[in-house]
């Protein structure tokens, strides 16, 4: 048999384009995905990330084919494959739990999808090796998977996932099954993989840090929708809303009633009475409304409280009480409770820190030039009053 | 438990000492046939040991000294049979089938688990008066077989239900998603992963029906199965024959669940070294 060529798929374009895709599974129940338009440029890694419920294993299984939308369409490389079975879609999907069949050998794992294709037992074995080889799991063979630790399993499933030479690998939460030290390593082979077969690869994971390792386009995502898309710089860097920014970390989300404009900047009072200067780089916001922006943690300078200090005297900085310490090694992670609930957290460089080791409980002040805040997208209106001022 | 043994409560002494008692309870009467069943020729029914032959062994397949043993046996083994491959083919399809929910799944769950509650002896009885009402014969192969699967059946399926009930469905997705179609996925990877609880199925089909009495007494018809012949031995054969037949349909079902057990370790093995030579 010449299994060597009908057995191998054309490599062809990888676009994912899933277009106002809406997931119901139950009647009358939300909408396990809304209305979700979202576009994967073809050879990109894309993670979607969020937590757990949030819809995003949902779209994976969407775009396998494992699920069919309730409403809206979904093309790879240009075409419609809504309605396609997983195998005519040239996807491969690696599973959470790998789902390795443990009634065969590591090598009629990687085979299987030839095997269904009914090629030669020889080609499908070639075939099997020689991605067991890219993998490092030659010597493997002939193990059942049970017989391998965890990351070599990992490696297993991921060799049989692209036998079939998919155009989109799907990955659920592929790392969630392995140890600290594992997880490090096999994230940056995942990415090291994807480079080296330049086909688009959708990761599921509600691992921030995860995410923005590996992935050229992070899609945060809450209850169904798109909360942010966009490189994984600018989702750390610039989150678009108060709850893109909470949720990947890194950043402090601050909140104040906007009191005046000046200058280009919002000042807008906090609710410990502290005042804050937003920069608003040409938005328009109004007095009375309440506004939100985020800050990096490591912009943000810790001194100790005088007793003399009152809140509302402070600009660009709030006073708080020293609510937990953490060595993270290069630099020291300093929660401070400022009393109005949102958790502010300031990384202090470890020789700055250890300089004047400052104790939980200790009264502190917190504080940053302007520049460091983002306005966010969140408005809130605070009082009924002063939006009839505003308008 | 070295450690353990020189401060053991009072209460270890008294559950070992009930534990003891259950397993004599449980093995001793057996055994007791077993011994028994090696009698002298001179020897009868209770102790003490007269001496030691395999007589009565010899005596069970000369037809006529002891009731119709060799032709019972047979029936009993046919039928079992028979009952085996009708409850794992039933039960697998019905199992797998119950995996999705479709309209009247529960009743439908009762009504088959009903008839495990049902006494046997009057779903006999019951077969044996429809039976007769159709003007129709019962036999061990009609009649007798309906009434042993309305007890194999429900217990079949519920250890389905268990057995597919740890089976991950994630197994089947990435068949699916390999390309293999339901048939492919059912062959290549959901039978053979559940390939061990099929042969449990089996083995208690095999072994519900080679000792059922209660449902098959009023529906075997002329020719008994070989719990009916030795239930009738008891009331007419007073030779230690009686015991041998205890002793030979003991080793038949010994043989018969190490042959189930041990094809499953078979299987394991045969699946971790056939992989290896090719």
């Amino acid at each position: 048999m010449d299994g060597g060529t009908n057995v191998t798929g054309p490599i062809g374009n990888g676009r994912i384009e899933v277009v106002a895709v809406t997931k119901t599974y139950h009647a009358g129940a939300a909408p396990a995905v809304d209305n979700l338009d979202l576009r994967i440029e073809h050879g990109s890694y894309c993670c979607l990330l969020g937590p757990s419920g949030c819809g995003k294993t949902t779209i994976l299984r969407m775009i396998a084919g494992h699920e069919t939308p309730t409403e809206g369409d979904i093309l790879i490389g240009g075409r419609n494959v809504t309605n396609l079975q997983p195998v005519e879609r040239g996807t491969a999907m690696m599973f959470q739990s790998y789902a390795l069949f443990p009634h065969r050998s590591v090598l009629d794992n990687v085979a299987f999808a030839l095997k269904m294709r009914g090629a030669s037992k020889t080609d499908r074995h070639a075939k099997a090796r020689e991605l067991l080889q890219k993998v490092h799991l030659e010597a493997f063979a002939n193990r059942l998977p049970a017989q391998l630790s965890g990351g070599q399993q990992q490696r297993v499933a991921l060799a049989r996932a692209l036998i079939t030479n998919p155009r989109v690998l799907l990955l659920d939460e592929p790392l969630s099954a392995l140890d600290e030290y594992l997880r490090l390593q096999m994230r940056g082979e995942l990415r090291r993989v994807q480079r080296e077969l330049g086909i688009t690869f959708i990761h599921v994971t509600h691992t921030q840090l995860e995410a923005i390792a590996v992935a050229d386009t992070v899609v945060v995502m809450a209850q169904g929708k798109i909360e942010q898309a966009a490189s994984a710089r600018d989702i750390f860097l610039a989150p678009r809303n108060a709850y893109v920014t909470r949720f990947i970390g890194g950043q402090n989300v601050l909140s104040g009633v906007v009191e005046r404009v000046s200058g280009g900047a919002a000042i807008a009072v906090t609710g410990t009475g502290a005042r804050i200067e937003i920069p608003l780089a040409g938005t328009e916001v109004a007095p009375g409304e309440q506004v939100f922006g985020s800050l990096r943690r490591d912009r943000v300078a810790v001194r100790r409280r005088d007793p003399g200090t009152s809140a509302k005297d402070l600009v660009n900085a709030f006073a708080g009480e020293v609510h937990a310490i953490e060595n993270q090694g290069s630099y020291v992670k300093v929660t401070i409770d400022a009393g109005d609930g949102e958790e502010f957290v300031a990384n202090v460089l470890d020789e700055d820190y250890f300089v004047d080791p400052i104790d939980i409980g200790a009264p502190v002040v917190a504080s940053w030039p302007a520049r460091e805040v983002r306005l966010l997208e969140d408005r809130r209106p605070r009082h009924a009053g002063a939006m009839a001022a505003a308008a | 438990m070295r450690t353990a043994s020189g401060n053991r409560p009072w209460t270890f002494y008294a559950l070992a000492s009930v534990f003891v008692l259950f397993v004599l309870f449980l093995y001793g009467p057996m055994i007791v046939i077993y011994v028994l069943s090696f009698q002298g020729p001179q020897g009868g029914l209770t102790f003490p040991m007269n001496g030691f032959s395999t007589q009565w062994f010899h005596e069970l397949v000369v037809p006529g000294r002891s009731g119709d043993i060799a032709g019972s046996f047979r029936r009993s083994v046919i039928l079992a049979a028979i009952v085996t491959v009708a409850t794992v083919v039933i039960c697998v399809a019905g199992g797998l089938g119950f995996r999705r929910r479709f309209p009247g799944a529960g009743v439908l769950f009762y009504l088959v688990i009903g008839s495990l509650v049902m006494p046997g002896i009057f779903v006999g009885l019951g077969i044996s008066i429809g039976f007769q009402l159709l003007g129709w014969q019962t036999d061990w192969t009609v009649s007798g077989l309906g009434a042993q699967l309305t007890w194999t059946l429900p217990f079949g399926l519920l250890v389905m239900f268990a057995v597919i009930g740890r089976f991950n469905r994630s197994f089947e997705e990435a068949a699916r998603d390999l390309g293999a179609t339901a048939w492919q996925r059912t062959r290549e990877v959901t039978l053979p992963i559940l390939l061990p609880g099929i042969i449990g199925v089996a083995l208690f089909g095999f072994t519900l029906s080679y000792d059922e009495f209660a449902r098959t007494v009023l529906t075997a018809g002329s020719e008994n199965t070989l719990p009916l012949e030795i239930w009738a031995m008891t009331t007419n054969v007073t030779s230690p024959a009686l015991f041998a037949v205890g002793t030979v349909t003991t080793v038949i079902s010994f043989a018969v669940i190490g042959i189930g057990l041990g094809s499953i370790a078979l299987i394991q093995r045969r699946r971790g070294r056939g992989a290896a030579s090719h």
